[in-house]
């Protein structure tokens, strides 16, 4: 019977997902369904699904995902947005190697507003940085010859200005 | 206790195989160098090869210079117009993108505005330009009418836009 697809009613209907390390959660559907992914696969296999496996995402990044999704699974109207963008800020406050997880999940789950969230706060790391230090921050490794740097900054002059 | 072990799993994390900026895929970045002012995206050209061409796929919804536009250049002369860019969009019936385009302002050389251009041809669908050169001249360019205003202008503008036939200045 695929009658459940509807579902916003029961908040108690549970899914069972596993993570890319073969740890596995419950999680209500209404939380986990804010993933695209997810949500199709539940479409696609109805309520014969066992457990949903995760191949691209490991337990520790999915309990913040999933973290995410159970806070964002109601309505906004019915939170406070104040309170809910305090959250949001304190939840994309994490240490960069968590952030590029959370971030690669949330690119794999198609989680639109969790990736728009993350990708500014990236955004916002690098604003009002100089090239080094962008460098430095984000351990990029700089391969051009100085003569191809100073080639560069010169075909751009105006925005190093 | 789990407190603990939860900490020291964190520190355990960075210090091995960590996910560094470069692990996103290309998608990933552009869609962050999208979100930077377009000076800081082309300054990021600079950063390494990977970032060479980056700012050139930005997507923007809206184009901020990142440019303090009250900077008095009226000495500087031509070396330094003051170049104002207007997308007047909302003008435009059937305009096929719904973000809206903010006034753009710019102040920098002439050269320059080849490269801005170029940037906004491949990023936004784009119906009009119009350009205000503090010096100069005021110019539009329209997919439909033609009136020239200033030959030279106009043809760095066709050639930098690489503009289709239709797409012509008024």
């Amino acid at each position: 019977m695929a009658s459940s697809t509807s579902g916003s009613s029961s908040s108690s209907k549970v899914v069972k997902i596993r993570s890319s390390d073969n740890e596995n959660f419950e999680v209500e559907e209404a939380a986990a369904a804010r993933s695209e992914t997810i949500k199709k696969l539940l479409e696609d296999v109805g309520d014969d699904a066992d457990v949903i496996p995760l191949p691209n995402v490991d337990a520790k990044t999915l309990v913040k995902v999933m973290e995410w999704c159970k806070k964002h699974m109601d309505d906004v109207d019915e939170l406070n947005k104040e309170e809910m963008k305090t959250w949001d800020a304190e939840f994309v406050d994490m240490d960069q190697s968590c952030l590029y997880n959370v971030l690669l999940a949330a690119n794999f789950l198609n989680i639109k507003e969790l990736l728009d969230q993350l990708t500014q706060k990236v955004a916002d790391m690098i604003k009002g940085k100089s090239p080094e230090e962008i460098r430095a921050t984000f351990n990029i490794k700089n391969d051009f010859t100085p003569e191809e740097e100073a080639e560069i900054r010169k075909q751009n002059a105006w925005a190093f200005e | 206790m789990k407190n603990h072990e939860e900490k020291k799993d964190e520190v355990d994390d960075t210090l091995g195989n960590s996910t560094i900026l470069e692990d996103l895929p290309d998608e990933i970045i552009v869609d962050i160098v999208s979100l930077l002012p377009l000076k800081e995206a082309v300054a990021i050209s600079v950063l390494s090869r990977r970032w060479r061409y980056t700012w050139r796929f930005t997507r923007l919804k809206s184009l901020n210079f990142g440019f303090d536009i009250t900077a008095d250049m009226h000495d500087i002369m031509f070396m330094k117009q003051k170049i104002e860019y207007h997308l007047s969009l909302r003008e435009m019936p059937n305009f096929p993108i719904n973000e809206e385009v903010e006034v753009l302002e710019y102040s920098s050389k002439f050269d320059d505005v080849d490269r801005v251009l170029y940037l906004v041809r491949n990023t936004v669908a784009l119906e009009k330009i119009v350009v205000d050169c503090k010096y100069y001249h005021r110019i539009r360019l329209m997919k439909t009418k033609q009136q020239i205003i200033d030959p030279e202008v106009f043809s760095r503008m066709q050639h930098s836009l690489n503009l289709n036939p239709n797409f012509l200045l008024i």
